[in-house]
């Protein structure tokens, strides 16, 4: 397995008039080919910083992230993002939403629209293609903000907090589609970076966690997970690592 | 209550301050007491339009049912242009008051017409489409009326009424030389002021004082730009509610205009709890008011016609009259060509302010806008006299008087794309051609749609002080509704000045209804 990325050293300091904000200090880790890893820290630490980092939305102050061997500059044509606040273009339905970053690829309409209800038909929004952003629910907006992420066939998926409104069943459903296509190896995503703060969903999802500090933050424990797949959340070791992780928290 | 008391005592010393330098200045005072005079006016004129513009426009956003009353309303007296308010100044001000105060009532009540409208629908628009959440949480925690007002409704409203006044401000520095000389019928007042000041310097051809006058006003729009409007507006800023933009508000301003800033947050909420001690004492009889202000409004509206129909069977057609379809196609004709020319540099300036964060940019073209255009008029009549030169000189001044409109509503469209949507777009890769077509162009149309509302309203006001100028003896007077219209008044002729007031309101309706609504309805689809 080779280096998938590697963040080094990293430095985020935001500068507001009046203070400096430091997020990470010398922040580094590295994640593998076909790794899925979930990020767990307290709010405000900077998680969603640092993917918005990782997919070269914004500039470190100091430090790399390297991504396939190549520094991250821009945005990187591998990486895909289930925003933590959705962000849908309200003015397109749910269909153009979804196929928007295939509409980017130079996809025609009808091979577009056809893989983007294949993707709304996964996170279970089939009938609503036509409906605009204003008339969803917010766990709603989040599956649609997941399957636009998954239709442009990603290397790494990132996704900040991407089951976090909705309800347990569905969340449970999306969570084993989105397992099926990582560990189908025909199928993009290849790996997976998820930042969530539900501890349980990152044991039974994850290869690897990494507990983040508060700000400015750094990496308190990487923990990989070994258990068989499917995991079973009442068996005495996935207690163990929940346990685990919750002593890292605290 | 203190500040409160205080904030009222001191206006009520403004006045009086004002009254007295009003009655012992005179048509040579030093052109600084004529300066300090017209800012008085001005200041006062945006008191009377804020409290109407808060009052008609919470009004009009409570209830759908006042709403389908004042929004028609406004839209009229929006349309009507500032000279059509003449006969009505008469009416009202100059015959019940003679002498001094009525002359200066009627200048203020010219000034406020020029600044009124766009406060009352900038209130209602905002109240409108505020966060639902906000009157969700004032409910559940059961707050009154009066809470709901000084805790949801000022704060919501207050970013909308601090940047309408700046542009009320400026629109009425644009007018402030047709405000501040009422002509009626043959009788010409010149209210002391520095717009009076100019315009008569400009009739006489007295170059002098015409830079001096000039000179006065921009030194003072710069000044009150800088040190009042600037500060507000980074203030107002800290009240903006957008969830779901990921910026974080700076904050900008210093310690003073914090303070300042505060203080009067503090004293106008005063001013309105004991405004409310009095409401509640004509609460039982509110709707009766109300009602009573519309029907006076519309039974005025209808005497005005009826009177104008009087008049021409008594005295038959004017000549002028038949060149009434001719001056509307050459007037619409210009504001078209107005218009297409400022989007044309607008949409390209604000993509870029927007998409380099230039807010360097963004401050200057808030100062230049605040420049009263109209001032240089005299000077443009005299470079652009004679021929194709004077149409060229005309839609420089009607693109003047209406493309601040467009920029600022074409800017503020940029500015609100949120903040995950650029991140989401560059994400998913949008090449430059989607970029516009998916997020751009979208989330601008709205507000372009809305400033090219105002800034056709805009155009059409414009007209009676771009189609005739003069200085000295050089002058132009091109065919158009608006000189038709200056025209009429200043022969004092009743009958085809009220026909072509109704007919150029008509007008103006008419595109509302026709383009402009269509469009908007589209719009809200849309969203
Ligand atoms: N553009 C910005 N300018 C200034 N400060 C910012 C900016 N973006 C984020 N911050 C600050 O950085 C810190 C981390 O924000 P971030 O959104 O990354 O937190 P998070 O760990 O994702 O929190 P949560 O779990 O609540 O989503 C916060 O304190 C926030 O105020
Ligand atoms: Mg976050």
């Amino acid at each position: 397995m080779s280096d998938l990325l590697v963040v080094k050293d990293l430095r985020k300091v935001y500068e507001t008039n009046d203070r400096q904000l430091e997020l990470f200090k010398d922040l580094s880790f590295t994640m593998e080919d076909r790794e899925f890893v979930s990020i767990i820290g307290p709010s405000g630490c900077g998680k969603s910083t640092l993917l918005r980092l990782i997919a070269g939305l914004d500039k470190p102050t100091s430090g790399s992230i390297v991504f396939q061997g190549q520094k991250v500059i821009n945005e990187n044509l591998g990486i895909s993002m289930v925003f933590q606040s959705f962000g849908l273009f309200p003015w397109l339905n749910v269909i153009d939403n979804v196929a928007i970053g295939l509409e980017a690829k130079g996809m025609n309409k009808k091979d577009r629209y056809e893989i983007a209800k294949k993707y709304i038909e996964k996170v279970g929004l089939d009938g609503y293609e036509e409906t605009y952003p204003s008339e969803l629910s917010g766990g709603m907006k989040q599956r649609v903000g997941v399957a636009r992420a998954l239709a442009v066939t990603p290397t790494l998926l990132c996704m900040d907090e991407p089951f976090s409104a909705l309800d347990a069943l569905t969340a449970e459903n999306l969570r084993e589609e989105v397992l099926l296509l990582w560990e189908d190896k025909e199928f993009p995503p290849d790996s997976v970076l998820m930042v969530t703060h539900n501890v349980e969903e990152a044991v039974y999802m994850s290869t690897r966690i990494l507990v983040l500090s508060e700000k400015p933050a750094k990496l308190i424990k990487d923990v990989k997970i070994s258990l068989d797949r499917p995991r079973n959340k009442k068996s005495e070791e996935f207690q163990e690592y929940t346990d685990l992780i919750y002593s890292c928290l605290t | 209550m203190i500040k409160g008391l205080s904030l009222i005592i001191f206006l009520a010393v403004l006045i009086t301050g004002f009254y007295y330098l009003d009655i012992t200045s005179s048509q040579n005072s030093s052109p600084f007491l004529l300066l300090l005079l017209t800012l008085f006016r001005m200041f006062f004129a945006l008191l009377l339009s804020l409290a109407f513009g808060l009052f008609f426009g919470y009004l009009a956003a409570r209830s759908s049912r006042a709403e389908r009353l004042v929004i028609p309303v406004l839209d009229i007296l929006q349309s009507v242009p500032i000279v059509g308010f003449f006969p009505l100044v008469f009416v009202l001000f100059l015959t019940t008051f003679p002498g001094l105060i009525g002359i200066e009532l009627s200048c203020i009540f010219l000034i406020f017409t020029s600044m009124a409208w766009n406060l009352a629908f900038g209130v209602f628009e905002s109240w409108k489409t505020r966060d639902p959440a906000l009157d969700e949480v004032a409910n559940s925690f059961g707050l009154t009326n009066k809470l709901k007002f000084l805790k949801v409704f000022l704060p919501s409203v207050s970013p909308t009424l601090i940047y309408n006044s700046i542009l009320s401000w400026s629109i009425a520095w644009f007018f402030l030389l047709v405000s501040e000389v009422i002509s009626v019928g043959n009788s010409t007042n010149y209210v002391h002021g520095v717009g009076s000041f100019l315009a008569f310097s400009a009739i006489q051809g007295n170059l002098p004082n015409t830079l001096i006058g000039l000179g006065l006003i921009l030194s003072s729009v710069l000044f009150i730009y800088v040190f009042v409007w600037k500060p507000l507006l980074k203030w107002s800023k800290s009240y903006y509610l957008k969830p779901e933009k990921s910026i974080f508000i700076p904050r900008y301003y210093n310690d003073f205009y914090e303070f300042l800033g505060n203080f009067l947050s503090e004293a106008v909420k005063e001013v309105f709890e004991i405004l409310f001690f009095f409401y509640d004492i004509i609460k039982p009889y509110r709707k009766k008011i109300l009602y009573g202000l519309f029907y006076i409004l519309i039974l005025g509206s209808l005497y005005f016609v009826l009177q104008t129909a009087y008049y021409l069977f008594s005295y038959g057609f004017d000549s002028s009259l038949s060149s009434i379809p001719l001056a509307i196609l050459y007037s619409f004709l210009r504001i078209l060509i107005a218009y297409l020319l400022s989007l044309l540099w607008i949409f390209p300036v604000c993509f870029l302010i927007y998409k380099y964060k230039l807010s360097f940019f963004d401050v200057i073209s808030q100062a230049i806008s605040s420049l009263p255009a109209s001032a240089l008029f005299p000077l443009i009549a005299l470079v652009f006299s004679g021929g194709i030169l004077s149409e060229v000189g005309v839609i420089i001044m009607i693109m003047l008087g209406m493309m601040w409109y467009l920029f600022f509503n074409v800017l503020a469209g940029f500015n609100s794309i949120p903040s995950d949507l650029e991140e989401a777009s560059k994400v998913f890769k949008l090449n430059s051609f989607l970029y516009f077509k998916r997020v751009l162009f979208p989330a601008v149309i709205p507000s372009l749609i809305v400033g090219s509302i105002t800034a056709w309203g805009a155009g059409w006001n414009a007209l009676v002080i771009s189609e005739v100028a003069s200085f000295g003896h050089t002058t132009y007077h091109q065919l158009g509704i608006g000189s038709l219209l200056v025209d009429s008044v200043a022969k004092g002729s009743q009958a085809s000045t009220g026909v072509i007031i109704i007919v150029f309101v008509l007008v103006v309706l008419l595109l509302n209804k026709v383009v402009w609504k269509k469009l908007l309805s589209h719009k809200l689809r849309v969203n």
